[in-house]
């Protein structure tokens, strides 16, 4: 997600274990990470780099809420106010017959409300293209990234040849 | 390669694979040119489609009176095939979703599939009570727009309105869990892709670079919606069940029906799963992956919801008897002894006794009996919602307008024809997409796989990895 | 043009011939060339397509395109008023009395029109005879109008093809015939109009020579000669159901088709009506009779009996009551049961009434005497003013017969009869006319006797035409139309006249025949009365009633004839098995409906069967599992019969109630000329056999069946399911069990059209009683309907019926007691209400429109079982569940308590339909009315060259307040709901609140027995509170709590259970 142009020095790890105790060594050795690539989710690496917990589910609850009101409110409104029918001896305000309808809304809402917010704050979209540091990145190799304005090309190589890192690359993304 | 296996249940990924082979191995199938057996099925299919398409464009030239309804009997195959393929698609929800929930690992070999087949088996059941109305050109009147005729609104306390909320919010939830997980294998294509090819994947990859932040978000929202998923798919089964259970129908107005729903539901749809599954296992080689540990797995949810369906079956004719209401307990004498008695026990059979084999390990893991199996439930599925709708509509309070109904060529052919729909896309999608979750595959391979790293491992032999193993400790 | 005059007409008013109403009516009218092309059958049929075209032809009937203005669609052809006629009000009915005649049926009528349409007909109120009663037939009427098969000008066949001619050509070819004739025959069916008669006398004077022939289509030549026999005078009593206790009917189906069914409908039912349940008092009926007739499943108890022992029966009564009659040998049940009979006789004695359907003189003439035995001739029937609805003897065909054959006739004149279809000697008939010169036929449509003529003089149709009717002596009504003549026509009356050269007609007059038509009534009934000073208000004030009694009343003779010598003249019972039976079809007549498609799509009351004639065979149980059908047919199957050696394939309906050892078969059926059917049916009329008297008797001892001739194609039955609990004796035990129960065990399987099979007993839909046992049977009713309501109490929605507090509550009440399941309310509804006939193969795949339709149940006995007839339609219910389930809004529930259709709403989902208790919501499966874009769909009722209704004359019979609903929407009763409307409309304008005349929906309006009860619920003093309060009223299906609002009444009947079975 990088917006502008940074010159970034990376390696890539052959299995996720490696990159692991490699990330732990970036940390105790004050290396700061820019990024970390991963063909899989990687558990256990958010602590390490120091990731809190998303919370996305929040953005759930909320568009949720907002599905619920709309469809319960809308139906209270249209056959109590809007165009009060009689249907089949029921009240104009037949609560027990909105229940399915307001349950499918909330969901309906909360998950593309969800979903569009997920794909925004990752910049993720149709059409959008990441600059990817290596192609093997989604294949098998596990990436660790330096932005070369925060840690030295040296330390990061020295770091890379000490913790194994089976290449080592430079690039302008 | 090196074996090394957990003690503690069978590997889910077999074989000694690497990350790369099974990059290999699942993306190559979207590369390889289409293999003839693919051809053939897909021209086949496309060919059944188009019947499809000629007998729906039929009856929508000549009316509903080209169907044998008639005043007693106001939906026959129409909405019966409606509720089986809703059926369907439930499980490639559940296996997604609930089985996520419960962080069952073997889900990983087949939720991708089993998500494509819902969405696909979805599509075909929303054609049913599109082209069973009256005036399909009219059909925009469900929906709650605006519209120039003043304050005119649908009827939200009908059931069929639910339905139409139901499914549409399934569709689109199920769309959106499913393409989200396949972003990240889209992205494995793009770049293994060249040219054309990999502006395409591109763009359907939306960009992934497998950031480890993104990663992050990426499995709390696939929790969050296989959170939503699963009631969901109980409500729209649920509500499915509404059409019958609101009515005033003896043998419809039941409140058993949600649950019993719901069930059958599961029930068909991993009968299905494992149909699709077992032919794309062997077609295109992925038995390292679709292990039998799968298959045993869905074969016991298979036992068991067949067995709740059983249940069903019985307490329906308790109660029918115990209600002493006299509609009530001829509507079953009459499903059960009636004229279509057949599909009564078409129904008893396939659905409740056949399942009973899965108590014995060695037929749970027998793939050729499983195969027949799931064609058998899925007919006996058909069966039962043809018996709840067309039986009972066919006798009810009044003698006077009791009738009979048998379809015609054209009721039988739209329904062969969504086959031909659902056929043609899925064949489709084995070619575009992975059929089986690459990134969560890889996932598991170390812990469920037969690359087991974590505590206990065993040893076996000593190369390639050994190290790692080492280090493990 | 001038002739124009006559649809403007509105009563008497307008005879003044006020030059300025001339004047005007004169720049009105269409120019003459619209009734030209009208008379082109292409041009009437291409012209157009959309459902509102009908309008467009407005212009030949009034010119009242005004209305045309109303449509969304060029209206081609129609001329616009000039100067509105003040009597025409677009959107407003107009009413004309009028009289319906059909041979010897008789009904004074109110016509309805529209913008000068014709639409409808109801009773008309004001006659002393019908009560305002309807039949079927009556109701149907305006269909034939617009028969698109309608002669449209004279005919003359040419070389064996029938060519269009003019008036001039055949006046001239008939008056040249007539000229140097030696013998002249005029063959009508029974002619009740005085004026008419008036003209043949006329005629006759001219051409001596002249002889008339009258017969009816289905004959009572035999009780006509027996009254003349023993009371001197050839007519046919006023019977007076109303007065009798017991009522026996030896094979008359007076409820249904014999001789005046409207006026004994309505006698009959004042004796069925309970009033007070504590002391019930109900006339006894029993029936004697082969076949399941209308009438004997109305009746108390039926005593079986084979056709040919009618004779024996009544013999065998005669002698209990009479004395002093030898009795041929008749089966011992009918005998024990006939001993019952004369006992309840002897002891009713004049307050009784024996009446009989057979054709033989002697039969009827023992019929007579034991009327006069037991002391009823004057009580229950009188000849104050004889019937004179029927006058025919079809003897007088066989000797029409020998006399042409003998060469001593060269002229025949058939006045709209058939009788070489309908005349059990037809086809010797047929044979002979080849040798007559000139054959001329006054005809509406072609029919096998007009196609064996030579000249067609086509006549108005009754709605067009003028004239008179006296049904009875000295009760008379009047014809007069409603709409101008659609074709190039004439009345037969004015061409019996011009054939005469009558001085009285003045050829000159707009219309000659109404002057004719006044100068007789002037001489005769206006010189004979003395409240009118002037014959114009005289004749006004006749027209405005329809109806008009001269105040003669006839002496009724007393009775002399030798019994004995008569009881040697019955017939007597053959001795072989079979025998088959033939009766007259509440729908078909004797063949003159066979052109009208309500009355082909109309279900037999009885059978239950449309579009055809079924072999009714009897039914029994097998004492275990299984209902059989004689000799193992079932319902649908075609089976070959010979018939005094000729050939048949029928198709069978299992019959209960059909006594063993006979099948009955309809008349009216096989019309080779139905020409909007096709052949429908099987022609039975050269099946009847001939006693040496002439007269036709409806029944054949020398019958075999040959076997099953595989399925009828379209088995158009409209009820599978006949039976709600009948009782048989089980086999071994010989204890009475319930059968549909057991049969309900191990199902024949694989027949779906198979009606039984159900445990039918406690369904809330029919409840009965027997007179003697009614009072536990309505505590029973009691307690299960306070069950039912406390059940209904338990619902999450309490007490939501303020929705209907206010206002109007609209509900209904029908009787089942008074119920004779006659049919008059279907075809009513048909016709109020615009519903599409959908032919015979939609019938037989279960998609009849009929909004009203009247389910038939039989329980009881198997073999000999009770009926009960219950009409219905949507129930209106305050809980409706259709109203829940359409997810477009498309039906609700009105503030009035209406469950009311938006048919441009409906998508057609049919889930309303399928959540209907009653099933009574019909679905449009295919373009019924020929309403929507796709021509590929139009149902063809029959072989019709366009499909029925798409045409623009056919369609000018729809009724403008109902839309036509179009494919793929769901229709159902509405109550009249544009009644109600106009109704409540009207009374606003009088400033009046509504009372229980206003509200008569169409169904009720036809009613002969007044058994259906409309009103407002919220009006605790009206007709229908009393009705619904009686403690005879139920709800159908009231644990459902859908809260209908038609409550229906407890059927009770007086059967006496002693009687052998």
């Amino acid at each position: 997600m990088a917006h502008k142009n940074k010159d970034v020095v990376y390696g890539l790890y052959d299995d996720e274990e490696i990159m692991m105790k490699a990330v732990k060594k970036a940390n105790s050795d004050h290396l700061e990470i820019m990024d970390v690539y991963s063909p899989f989710p990687v558990h256990g690496l958010d602590p390490l780099l120091g990731l809190e917990e998303s919370r996305l589910h929040i953005a759930g609850f909320v568009f949720g809420s907002i599905g619920t009101l709309t469809a319960f409110l809308g139906m209270t409104w249209i056959f109590t106010k809007d165009w009060p029918i009689i249907f089949g001896g029921k009240p104009y305000w037949s609560v027990p017959a909105f229940i399915p309808i307001t349950f499918e809304l909330t969901v309906l809402f909360a998950s593309i409300g969800m979903v569009v917010t997920f794909y925004t704050i990752c910049g993720l979209g149709p059409g959008v293209t990441n600059p990817t540091l290596d192609d093997r990145i989604t294949d098998d190799k596990f990436c660790i990234a330096f932005d070369k304005s925060e840690v030295s090309t040296s330390d990061a190589e020295s770091f890379f040849s000490a913790t194994g890192a089976s290449e080592v690359n430079h690039k302008t993304i | 390669m090196s074996s090394v296996v957990s003690p503690i249940r069978e590997p889910l990924v077999t074989g000694g694979k690497t990350y790369h082979q099974i990059t290999e191995d699942m993306i190559s199938t979207t590369e390889r040119t289409p293999s003839k057996p693919w051809v053939i099925g897909f021209l086949l299919s496309v060919m059944v489609l188009s019947f499809g398409i000629f007998c729906i464009i039929w009856t929508i030239w000549h009316g509903i009176g080209t169907w044998d309804l008639n005043r007693t009997i106001g939906w026959g195959w129409d909405i019966t095939n409606f509720v089986w393929w809703i059926g369907i698609g439930h499980a490639g929800t559940l296996i997604s979703a609930i089985l996520l929930l419960f962080r069952q690992k073997w889900r990983t070999g087949v939720n991708r599939a089993a998500e494509a087949m819902t969405i696909f088996a979805v599509m075909c059941a929303g054609l049913f009570p599109v082209i069973h109305m009256g005036r399909v050109w009219l059909a925009i009147y469900i929906f709650p727009y605006p519209n120039t005729r003043g304050p005119l609104w649908p009827n939200f306390n009908s059931p069929l309105l639910w339905d139409v909320f139901a499914i549409s919010t399934y569709f689109t939830v199920s769309l959106l869990f499913w393409y989200t997980g396949l972003v990240p294998d889209f992205a494995t294509i793009r770049d293994r892709a060249k040219g054309f090819r990999r502006k395409i994947y591109n763009f359907l990859s939306f960009g992934w670079t497998g950031s480890a932040k993104h990663w992050q978000r990426w499995e709390s929202l696939s929790l969050i919606l296989a959170g939503l998923a699963t009631p969901l798919v109980l409500s729209v089964h649920t509500i499915v069940s509404f059409d019958f259970a609101t009515s005033v129908i003896p043998g419809w107005h039941t409140t058993i029906f949600p649950p019993y729903f719901v069930a059958g539901a599961i029930f068909s749809g991993f009968a299905m799963v494992l149909t699709l599954m077992l032919v794309v296992r062997k077609v295109l080689h992925l038995e390292d992956y679709i292990t039998l540990e799968h298959i045993e797995s869905m074969n016991k949810v298979i036992l068991a919801t067949g067995s709740i369906v059983g249940v069903a079956y019985l307490t329906e004719l308790f109660i029918s008897w115990y209600s002493g209401y006299v509609y009530e307990q001829f509507a079953f004498f009459n499903r059960a002894l009636g004229p279509y008695w057949w599909s009564y026990f078409g129904m008893m059979f396939c659905n409740v006794l056949s399942p009973q084999f899965f108590w014995s390990k060695s037929l749970r893991r027998n793939v050729l009996f499983t195969f027949f199996m799931s064609i058998f439930i899925n007919i006996g599925m058909w069966f039962e919602r043809f018996v709840i709708i067309a039986t009972t509509l066919a006798r009810d309070y009044l003698p006077s307008s009791w009738s009979f109904y048998s379809p015609t060529w054209v009721e039988i052919g739209i329904y062969v024809g969504t086959f031909g729909l659902f056929f043609v896309l899925f064949l489709i999608f084995t070619r575009v997409a992975p059929t089986v979750a690459v990134a969560e595959i890889k996932s598991i391979l170390k812990s469920s796989g037969d690359q087991y790293t974590g505590k206990n491992a065993v040893h076996h032999d000593d190369h390639g990895h050994g190290e790692v193993v080492e280090e493990a400790h | 043009m001038k002739d124009n005059k006559s649809n403007v007409w509105i009563g008497g008013k307008d005879l003044t011939n006020d030059p300025e109403f001339i004047e005007i009516s004169q720049q009105e009218f269409a120019n003459p060339n619209l009734v030209e092309s009208m008379g082109n059958q292409k041009v009437a049929e291409n012209i157009g397509g959309s459902r509102r075209d009908f309008l467009k032809f407005l212009g030949f009937g009034l010119g009242a395109a005004t209305v045309a203005a109303g449509c969304d669609i060029p209206v081609k052809r129609a001329i616009p008023y000039v100067v509105k006629p003040d009597s025409i009000v677009p959107g407003v009915a107009t009413y004309y009395t009028s009289t319906y005649v059909n041979g010897g049926e008789c009904v004074p009528i109110l016509i309805k029109t529209r913008e000068g349409r014709p639409i409808k007909v109801d009773g008309n109120v004001s006659s002393k005879v019908t009560m305002g009663g309807t039949d079927a037939r009556t109701q149907a009427l305006v269909l034939s109008l617009y028969d698109t098969s309608r002669f449209r000008m004279p005919q003359v066949k040419e070389d064996g093809a029938w060519t269009d001619s003019s008036w001039e050509e055949i006046d001239l070819r008939v008056k040249k015939a007539l000229a140097n004739a030696q013998g002249i025959r005029i063959v009508t069916n029974t002619m009740m109009s005085p004026t008419a008669k008036a003209a043949v006398e006329e005629f006759k004077a001219k051409y001596p020579s002249t002889k008339v022939v009258t017969y009816d289509p289905v004959s009572v030549a035999a009780l006509l000669n027996a009254n003349e026999e023993t009371f001197g005078k050839r007519a046919i009593p006023t019977y007076r159901f109303d007065n009798a206790d017991v009522i026996v009917s030896f094979g008359a189906d007076f409820l249904g088709t014999w001789i005046s069914p409207i006026e004994y409908t309505h006698q009959w039912s004042q004796t069925r009506k309970i009033d007070d349940i504590t002391r019930p008092k109900m006339s006894r009926h029993i029936q004697v009779e082969s076949g399941m007739s209308l009438t004997g499943s109305n009746a108390d108890n039926r005593i079986l009996i084979k056709p040919s022992e009618m004779g024996a029966a009544i013999a065998y009564l005669a002698n209990k009551i009479v004395g002093g009659i030898s009795v041929p040998e008749l089966n011992e049940k009918a005998a024990k049961n006939l001993e019952k009979v004369a006992i309840e006789l002897k002891a009713a004695g004049k307050r009784s009434l024996i009446v009989s359907g057979s054709n033989n003189k002697q039969e009827q003439i023992l019929v007579n005497a034991i009327n006069n035995a037991l002391g009823s001739i004057g009580t229950t029937q009188n000849f104050e003013n004889a019937s004179l609805q029927r006058q025919g003897d079809e003897a007088e065909l066989k000797q029409l017969t020998t006399d042409i054959t003998n060469g001593n006739v060269d002229v025949v004149i058939f006045n709209a009869c058939n009788p070489v279809y309908d005349y059990a000697g037809g086809n010797e008939l047929k044979a002979a006319l080849e040798g007559v010169g000139t054959k001329v036929a006054f005809d509406l449509l072609m029919n096998e006797t007009a196609d064996s003529c030579d000249i067609i003089a086509p006549k108005h149709h009754l709605l067009e035409s003028w004239g008179d009717a006296e049904m009875k002596e000295g009760l008379l009504s009047t014809i007069q139309p409603s709409i101008k003549n659609l074709f190039d026509t004439r009345q037969y009356e004015e061409s019996l006249l011009t054939w005469a050269d009558s001085p009285n007609l003045d050829k000159e007059a707009t219309q000659p025949y109404m002057e004719y038509l006044k100068h007789n009534w002037e001489k005769t009934y206006f010189a004979n009365q003395s409240s009118f000073a002037t014959f114009q208000a005289f004749w006004d004030s006749v027209l405005q009633d329809g109806v008009y009694e001269t105040g003669y009343k006839g002496e009724t003779p007393a009775f002399t004839a030798n019994v004995a010598a008569a009881a040697a003249g019955i017939s007597k019972p053959s001795s072989t098995g079979l025998e088959i039976q033939f009766y007259e079809s509440v729908s078909m007549g004797n063949g003159q409906f066979a052109n009208n498609p309500w009355l082909l799509e109309m279900p037999d009351p009885v059978a239950r069967t449309s579009w055809g004639n079924y072999l009714a065979v009897p039914v029994s149980f097998d004492g275990v599992r299984s209902f059989k059908g004689f000799e193992g047919l079932e319902d649908g199957d075609l089976v070959n019969i010979t018939v005094a050696g000729k050939d048949l394939t029928v198709p069978v309906i299992q019959q209960f109630g059909q006594t063993k050892g006979t099948v009955s078969l309809a008349l009216g059926w096989g019309r080779q000329f139905g020409p909007k059917t096709g052949e429908v049916g099987v022609n039975v009329n050269d099946l009847l056999t001939v006693d040496e008297n002439g007269n036709a008797h409806y029944y054949n001892s020398d019958i075999q069946i040959k076997g099953k001739a595989g399925k009828e194609e379209y088995f158009s039955c409209v009820q599978y399911h006949h039976t709600i609990g009948v009782t048989a004796k089980e086999k071994g035990t010989d204890q009475i069990i319930n059968a549909d129960e057991a049969a309900t065990v191990f199902f024949d399987y694989f027949t779906g059209v198979k009606g039984f099979q159900g445990s039918l007993t406690d369904r809330s839909i029919i409840y009965t009683s027997n007179v003697s046992d009614l009072k536990e049977n309505v505590d029973q009713l009691k307690e299960k309907r306070a069950h039912a309501q406390h059940l209904n109490e338990q619902q999450i929605y309490r007490g939501y019926d303020q929705n209907y507090e206010m206002g109007h509550h609209w509900g209904m009440n029908i009787d089942l007691t008074t119920c004779t399941g006659c049919g008059a309310c279907t075809i009513a509804c048909m016709a109020e209400n615009n519903v599409p006939v959908v032919g015979k193969r939609e019938v037989s795949r279960h998609h009849e429109m009929t909004w009203l339709r009247i389910d038939r149940y039989y329980y009881g006995d198997v073999e000999n079982p009770s009926t009960v007839y219950q009409p219905m339609m949507c129930q209106h219910c305050d809980n409706a569940p259709c109203e829940n389930v359409c997810p477009v809004n498309a039906t609700n529930h009105s503030s009035e308590g209406l469950n009311q259709m938006t048919y441009n709403r409906c998508i057609g989902t049919r889930y309303c339909a399928n959540n209907c208790p009653y099933k009574v919501r019909r679905f449009n499966w295919m373009d019924y009315t020929t309403a929507d874009l796709f021509p590929a769909n139009q149902i063809k009722v029959a072989d019709e060259d366009v499909p029925f209704g798409a045409d623009n004359i056919t369609r000018m019979v729809l009724n403008p307040d109902v839309t036509v609903r179009s494919r793929g929407v769901i229709e159902k009763c509405s109550f009249c709901v544009q009644i109600l409307q106009s109704a409540k409309l009207t009374a606003k304008m009088e400033g009046r609140k509504l009372n229980d005349n206003d509200l008569t929906p169409c169904c009720s309006a036809a009613c002969p027995t007044g058994g259906i009860t409309f009103g407002d619920l919220n009006d605790k003093s009206n007709k229908l509170t009393k009705a619904n309060n009686s403690p005879l009223s139920y709800l159908v299906l009231e644990e459902v709590n859908v809260r209908p609002s038609i409550t229906y009444g407890m059927k009770v009947n007086n059967r006496d259970e002693s009687f052998e079975v």
